[in-house]
């Protein structure tokens, strides 16, 4: 027989992780709308299809760890990591070399995505207050070895460039705790010394 | 003006894709839906694939090969233009054919890998529920 009888609903690493996607792909657009950019941009939540040759530029949510502390019966606070992993394609235009146009839209994209990320603007990613403690940008690394993670896109005619960010969000997590069993009869026989009077126990529950 | 061998092997390749005798009766269905096409094509569903030691995993590999010529012929759409150059696309696409069940099961466009000397596009696809 089930113990836990409540309804067990999304965890806060689950709407963190939707929320991030969603705030990159509304925050990138207007960029891209206000800017003028001609790059078609689309992003995905834990995208498992390798990028392929036929897009431009990709991003993808993915949730890497949750790291708890301040345990207590009733919840703890999640560090969570998640990947944000940004792909680019590249071509040479005019005498521009396809390298130099593949990294400076791996540049433009990571700087949007950093920048959005860092924003003051939103402190809780849209959240009411207590679910999000803080959110960092951590770092973000570039593929400079230019292997792709093995699909060698230093041999690809689409100059494909990936940089990877990572940022943690520390989200607090909550569980219900096991409901009381009210103890009844809390009286004493025991008095005070040379008094009639004892001390009753009231359980606050 | 191609080389005569060259035509004729490009020839030869779309007749055993299309109908060379192992050809499989294969329907895909345009990404926004409102296209279904039949046409037939190599189709390929086995277990196992190699990891990067060398290593057989356990893998479910499901693709197919079909000819581009036959989609254009048939209106479906095979290249889009995301990056300022047209590419062969299938992503978002599906493509149902029969397996060794004797049902017809759906699948969803993972990546694919066109061969655009001959006009061949070998697909890979993922388990798709319709």
């Amino acid at each position: 027989m089930a113990i836990i009888t409540e309804l067990i609903g999304k965890q806060g690493f689950e709407k963190v992780a939707n929320r991030i996607a969603e705030i990159l792909t509304i925050e990138i657009a207007n960029q891209v709308t206000e800017q003028s950019f001609t790059e078609t941009v689309e992003g995905f939540l834990e995208r498992i299809e390798p990028f392929d040759k036929s897009e431009d530029v990709m991003f993808s949510v993915a949730l890497r760890e949750d790291n708890f502390d301040g345990y207590t019966q009733k919840d703890s606070q999640g560090g969570a990591m998640f990947f944000i992993d940004l792909f680019c394609s590249g071509y040479g235009e005019g005498d521009t070399p396809p390298s130099i146009v593949s990294a400076n839209k791996m540049y433009r994209y990571a700087g949007l995505i950093r920048y959005i990320l860092s924003s003051g603007k939103i402190p809780t990613l849209g959240f009411p207050p207590g679910l999000i403690g803080g959110k960092y940008i951590k770092k973000f690394m570039v593929d400079t070895d230019y292997s792709n993670f093995g699909n060698h896109s230093n041999y690809d005619g689409s100059y494909i460039r990936f940089c990877r960010f990572i940022f943690i969000v520390r989200i607090q997590e909550n569980q219900q705790l096991w409901e009381g069993i009210p103890l009844h009869g809390n009286t004493t026989n025991i008095t005070y010394e040379e008094t009639s009077k004892g001390t009753q126990l009231v359980f606050n529950n | 003006m191609n080389g005569r061998l060259f035509d004729i092997i490009k020839r030869d390749a779309k007749h055993f894709i299309n109908n060379g005798g192992y050809q499989i009766d294969i329907q895909m269905i345009s990404r926004d839906g409102s296209l279904t096409i039949n046409i037939t094509g190599w189709a390929v569903k086995i277990t196992g694939s190699f990891d990067s030691d060398g290593n057989q995993v356990n893998t479910k590999n499901v693709h197919i090969t079909v000819d581009e010529d036959v989609l254009k012929s048939k209106g479906f759409p095979v290249r889009t233009n995301k990056k300022g150059i047209e590419e062969v696309d299938f992503s978002g696409v599906k493509a149902n054919f029969v397996d060794s069940s004797g049902t017809l099961k759906s699948y969803f466009v993972r990546e694919q890998f066109p061969n655009e000397n001959l006009g061949l596009v070998n697909i890979g696809l993922g388990d798709h529920k319709p």
